[in-house]
């Protein structure tokens, strides 16, 4: 887990300790710096962030121990010469790293709570649920049970969080539910009458009628139907006779005038005095009764139902079922029952799951008559205790102390847990992301910064000039080229054995090399391997920067050039050269420092579009695919990170502008 | 020292030799060209690249099914049986021969081979075919894409104690799938994922009860075989087939052949493991798989879109050192129609038969074909692929004539009252415009089809809105029943698959694939009985009648049968391409052809 807190925590550590040490021996010597120093502090401290994240990309070899141990050295030397020298600049970069965890924590319940309210389920695209629906009910029984499996391995069957600020009419029972629609719905139906424990027989009893309804043989019933040709059966038998009432089974003591019909596990039963009237017939048939058909007066035989009749009836109440667990729109759900009487009403082989219906409708009437809407209105608060999703996934299960890796150790031991469609850690694979982007951002800024500050000061020196209005013009014509367009015409012209074959266009590395073998190789072998396939995206990445930099450093510039201590500096006889750039210049840098404060969450963002237009695997890449398959561990790790190094560049940020404009005070002024 | 590092002299020089050298600009672009490509890969290695679009979504044997998943499971596992490529024909892949069927056609008895090894020694027996079975029957299993079927067609698996080699797979009644439905499932060995042996305590019958509570242990072991195999655990992946995953990467997953592999030296073409090495790479982007194709970079791809692969051919680099080819494939394109809306939120348009048979007649298929995918598709009439044996040829296509469909609107009652060039009829007491919305997955050329769809549809006072959604909505509204008509497409295959998936009205009612609404008691009964016939002249006329209810009925206008597009590299001597999926066999790719070097 090299991107764990702890990490960095035992890099910064390791990154002061030695400076310090220094610092202290060369301060007994010499007691004063001069400000001057201070420029090289700062680059120091951004070369000490960006060694971090290098060191943590490996050195291979013993050249490039030492030159990231100068590195590490100078910073650290640099940062402790400010712990002698100012050290109120020091305390205020300490208040602000203190800062950030309290931000950093508001960040993380923004982050979880922006999960929690997102449209998708995660346990929805683990358990394949869609492809689950595809045929019978057994199977989404069966996907239910995998479902619940997913939901208690991910932890979703807990609360939400510590406590719930809810409305008296909220339940702590929702998460409890599988499915993602009736979750939902009874949300809906939640806020709409109020009264969960009637809410939930409704949904209850929905869920009932349709585990009934799934009974119905069609087969069944229509074969029993057929069998038994009217003529061929008569027989007379008193043996068993009954009559169905309200469903149930009720055996005729006289059975003087009853006609008794049968075959195999069968009975009918009619009313031989009545012969013109409606008749109720019952089967039995591997201990179920059906309540078969009528027939009808004028016939001596009876009514035979149509197989598309069961088979519709069957499947249309089925979907109204299905369509009552997952809608709430008062249109449709009239519709729904109003087709679904008249089905009831029709036939009579549906009886036996009549029953259920009616349990339903009743259960609905009941839910709608006994409303509390007016509980939506009252707030309340709902304590859940330590064992809650968010809990968990703060501090995780495992024991501290513990070095069992398998299981979560939760965001404050810097796991970010394990990805949800993966299930790989989500600290290897966003480290693995960042490093590719961060130095793709990096070298593209870098190209950026050395390619147009030089152009705008330039430009404003020699403002108006033919170079001046030059450069403008090529500049915006660039700066209005959409990016995707422009990397497709490089791919197309420097990538294309058609024209230029001079640079790869897709990926990182060579794919004839295994990715092992291309981390095994020292940075500067992999720089070097990598260099024709960062050339065109890091061109398409910071081309639009060239005119938007060079147009704030010249505006910036010419704002300076104008002052009046600039005219001093040229009364007093200094040289061209050093008005601009010792005078001018290191005034004009305070809107250039405040876009590089960007290039930190930049690199967790990544760029979608180039890394995608280059298959360049980078954060942008793997952010886009989290959000679209709901992937939210490492969303929710993206959005972090980007806070926080939104935090750390503001800071680097604001300690550059006291490096170069003396007026800026981090302190407190007295 | 302090004179040299003085922050104003360092900014100065910077800038100074930034603006005011020459060789400041020149010297970053020289750093960028220094930048430029080495050639790459020799030609003569002996590994094959081949093309993947998109990353697999794990590689577990029996719960994945994706197409990449597919792709790569033909070189890492064996299936019991298999389907011959070349004749479409289940042939034993694990098993001696032709398995003995019992007199009522429910019992397949199955003898293996018993040379065959796991990766750690161990024979391969029938005590892994039945613990394959166990677990992929399990409600505990994470495989809803293939539980179904398995389920409507497996009984149980019993066992020879005398004999390992040897074992009954117990069919639940006659079924047309009864032989070939264990072809798509990857055998998985019982000591690798069930070390306990916990499954032996499980039962078929227990399976089969829906209402049996599972053991925390049996719950346990299912956790642990449910985990995904990705790129945090390839070793884990384990199978009968000639090869191993060495590494899982961002853009490649890397696959060597096994060492003393149980299959070598068996003639057969799926038997054989010539490459050192296959390498699938993973381009997502069409215009880099263009590009890696003019490089020579990749040596296989099935994947290409048409367009490009047009383009390709006009290439002479890309001729020169490629074979390429539009091969037919079980997939075809479709507009689904709602044939049972809520009437509600979406009006009931499409629930006569005869406006759909009008919608039919609306659609330019011939002009989509010839625009939308360069003439390389064929015309196909219901769901069976004209590639099968069982497609009922009697059937023609529809054409396009705006005089039927006005015709059949018309006796339909579909007219325009109101004058609004938009037909209208009352329904129920509403007056109901035959305007409906259509769905497409976001896609230029799904966008460009359906514009050319709403054209045709204007000219006889239909009204289609063209609505692009991304493959999630798209897909929740097609399954929730809550679309008027939607553009899709489906991949099939060479062996019959049971219908009743997208086909049976229970898959409707529990919105399932049934998008469309379609069916009655007699296409369900068509469909029971086309699963159950084993007579092949019985089979074939009931399946060619259920087409024939289908072209009536029109849920969806079966538009085309869409061409694969394979370019391979000529490094390789005389590959073959197939229709069935994955439609090459890259274990067989033989070096020694004739190419050229890649252009640089």
């Amino acid at each position: 887990m090299i991107s764990s807190l702890l990490h960095i925590v035992i890099c910064l550590i390791a990154w002061f300790t030695p400076g310090f040490i220094a610092a202290y021996a060369l301060n007994k010597r010499e007691q004063n710096f001069e400000p001057k120093w201070n420029l090289l502090l700062g680059i120091g401290v951004l070369s000490a962030f960006g060694t971090v994240f290098i060191v943590f990309g490996g050195q291979k070899d013993v050249f490039e121990l030492v030159f990231y141990a100068g590195i590490i050295f100078i910073s650290a030397f640099l940062t402790t010469r400010l712990m002698f020298n100012e050290p109120q600049k020091l305390l205020y970069i300490l208040k602000r790293v203190v800062l950030f965890i309290p931000t950093f924590f508001i960040i993380t319940l923004l982050a979880f709570f922006i999960l929690k309210s997102s449209p998708m389920d995660p346990v929805e695209a683990i358990a394949n649920s869609k492809a689950g629906k595809s045929a019978a009910q057994q199977n989404n029984v069966s996907n239910d049970q995998v479902k619940a499996q997913v939901r208690k391995r991910l932890g979703l069957d807990k609360p939400t969080f510590y406590f719930s600020f809810g409305t008296l009419a909220d339940s702590d029972e929702l998460h409890k539910v599988i499915d993602q629609n009736h979750r939902e719905n009874l949300h809906r139906l939640t806020r709409k009458y109020g009264n969960w424990k009637e809410i939930n027989d409704y949904y209850n009893s929905i869920k009932k009628a349709k585990a009934d309804l799934t009974q119905l043989s069609v087969d069944s019933i229509y074969d029993a139907n057929t069998e038994f040709l009217f003529p061929e059966i008569v027989q007379r038998d008193t043996a068993v006779e009954g009559w169905m009432v309200n469903g149930q089974f009720r055996p005729y003591i006289d059975s003087s005038n009853k006609t008794v019909l049968y075959k195999k596990n069968c009975i009918h039963l009619y009313d031989s005095s009545h012969r013109d009237s409606v008749k109720e017939w019952v089967c039995f048939k591997k201990d179920t009764i059906y309540k078969e058909y009528r027939y009808r007066a004028d016939s001596s035989l009876r009514y035979i139902y149509k197989k598309d009749d069961i088979n519709n009836s069957k499947n249309t109440i089925l979907n109204n079922y299905n369509t009552l667990l997952e809608s709430e729109n008062d249109a449709v759900v009239k519709d729904v029952f109003s087709r679904s009487d008249s089905l009831f009403d029709a036939y009579s082989f549906l009886y036996p799951y009549d029953k259920s219906y009616h349990r339903l409708k009743k259960a609905r009437k009941i839910m709608e008559q006994k409303s509390t809407s007016w509980k939506n209105y009252i707030p309340s608060i709902q304590i859940n205790g330590m064992d809650n999703q968010y809990h968990a996934w703060l501090v995780g299960t495992r024991p501290f102390g513990s070095q069992d890796t398998t299981l979560p150790g939760g965001l404050i031991r810097g796991d970010f847990g394990l990805s949800y469609l993966t299930g790989e850690s989500v600290n290897a694979e966003i480290w693995r992301k960042f490093k590719i982007s961060f130095e793709l951002v990096l070298i593209a800024v870098i190209l950026a910064y050395l390619v147009s500050i030089p152009i705008g000061v330039y430009g404003a020196y020699k403002k108006d000039s033919l170079f001046d209005k030059g450069s403008s013009l090529i500049l915006f014509i660039l700066y209005s080229l959409p990016n995707f367009f422009v990397a497709l015409l490089l791919i197309r012209y420097f990538s294309n054995p058609d024209n230029f074959m001079w640079f790869y266009s897709n990926g990182y590395h060579d794919y004839t090399m295994a990715e092992d073998v291309y981390y095994e190789m020292s940075y500067w072998e992999r720089l070097k391997h990598s260099a024709p396939y960062m050339v065109l995206p890091i061109v398409s990445y910071c081309y639009a920067m060239f005119a938007f930099i060079s147009r704030i450093m010249r505006v910036g510039m010419l704002e300076t050039l104008n002052q009046d201590y600039i005219r001093t500096a040229r009364a007093k006889g200094l040289s061209e050269s050093k008005v601009v750039w010792k005078h001018a210049f290191k005034n004009s840098l305070l809107p250039i420092i405040t876009i590089f404060a960007n290039i930190f969450p930049l690199a967790v963002g990544g760029s979608v579009i180039i890394e995608m237009i280059f298959s360049y695997n980078g954060m942008g890449m793997a952010s886009l695919k989290a959000i679209y398959e709901g992937d939210y561990p490492i969303v929710i790790a993206v959005f972090c990170l980007a806070g926080m190094l939104t935090m750390i560049g503001y800071l680097v940020s604001d300690i550059m502008y006291t490096l170069v404009d003396p007026r800026i005070s981090l302190s407190k002024k007295k | 020292m302090a004179l040299l590092f003085s922050r104003e002299l360092v900014i100065e020089n910077v800038i100074f030799v930034a603006v005011s050298n020459k060789f400041y600009y020149p010297l970053i672009f020289a750093v960028l060209l220094l930048s430029c490509v080495e050639n790459r890969r020799s030609l003569e290695s002996n590994t094959v690249y081949a093309h993947l679009n998109s990353k697999p979504d794990g590689l577990h044997p029996t719960n994945k099914s994706s197409g990449p998943h597919q792709f790569i499971s033909t070189i890492v596992h064996k299936p019991l049986y298999q389907v011959d490529l070349r004749t479409n024909e289940i042939i034993p892949t694990l098993c001696i021969d032709e398995p003995i069927i019992s007199d009522d056609g429910k019992v397949y008895t199955y003898e293996l081979r018993k040379d065959i090894k796991w990766d750690d020694g161990q024979d391969f027996t029938g005590k892994d075919v039945e613990f394959t079975v166990k677990s992929v029957l399990h409600d505990l299993c994470n495989n809803p894409n293939m539980k179904p079927v398995l389920r409507s067609v497996i009984d149980s698996v019993r066992l020879y104690p005398e004999d390992p080699y040897k074992f009954d797979l117990v069919m639940l009644g006659k079924n047309v799938s009864n032989g070939s439905v264990m072809a798509d499932i990857y055998l998985v060995q019982q000591q690798y994922y069930d070390p306990e042996y916990i499954l032996d305590k499980v039962s078929f019958k227990d399976i089969k009860n829906p209402n049996k509570k599972w053991s925390e242990e049996v719950t346990r072991h299912f956790e642990n075989y449910n985990k995904p195999i990705n790129r945090s655990n390839p070793e884990e992946l384990n199978g009968l087939g000639p090869y191993k995953i060495i590494a899982w990467e961002d853009n490649a997953l890397r696959f060597v052949k096994k060492k003393n592999w149980w299959g070598e030296g068996d003639t057969s073409i799926y038997y054989k493991n010539i490459p050192d090495t296959i390498v699938f790479r993973v381009i997502t982007e069409d215009h880099n798989t263009y590009m890696e194709l003019k490089r020579g970079d990749i040596d296989v791809s099935t994947k290409l879109s048409t367009k490009d692969l047009i383009r390709l051919r006009k290439s002479a680099a890309f001729n020169a050192n490629y074979y390429s080819e539009f091969a037919d494939q079980f997939a075809y394109t479709y507009i689904g129609l709602n044939m049972k809306p809520d009437g509600v939120k979406r009006k009931p348009v499409f629930a006569e038969k005869k406006v759909r048979q009008a919608i039919a007649h609306l659609v330019p298929v011939d002009d989509i074909i010839e625009v939308m995918v360069y003439g390389q598709a064929e015309r196909q009439v219901a769901n069976i692929s004209p590639l099968a044996s069982y497609y009922n040829d009697k059937l023609k296509p529809i054409p396009l004539d705006h005089k039927k469909a006005e015709k059949l609107l018309d006796e339909a009652g579909w007219k325009d009252t109101d004058g609004d060039n938009i037909r209208d009829k009352v329904i129920n007491g509403e007056k109901i415009k035959l305007s409906f919305q259509l769905n497409y997955i976001t896609n230029a050329d799904f966008e460009a089809m359906a514009l050319m769809i709403k054209d045709e549809m204007a000219k006889v006072g239909v009204e289609a809105n063209p609505n692009s959604l991304e493959f999630g909505s798209f897909y929740g509204q097609a399954l929730q029943h809550d679309f008027d008509a939607m553009i899709g497409s489906w991949q099939g295959s060479a062996i019959y698959s049971d219908m009743g998936q997208l086909w049976s009205t229970e898959a409707w009612a529990t919105k399932g694939y049934n998008f469309t609404g379609f069916g009655n008691s007699y296409s369900d009964s068509l469909i029971r009985y086309v699963n159950s016939q084993i007579d092949p002249e019985k089979f074939k006329a009931a399946i060619q009648e259920f087409q024939a209810v289908l072209y009536d009925e029109q849920p969806y206008v079966f538009m085309y049968q869409i061409k694969k597009k394979v370019a391979i590299h000529k490094r390789f001597i005389n590959p073959e391409v197939y229709a069935e999926k994955p439609g090459v066999i890259l274990q067989a790719f033989s070096m020694g052809g004739a190419s050229k070097k890649p252009s640089k």
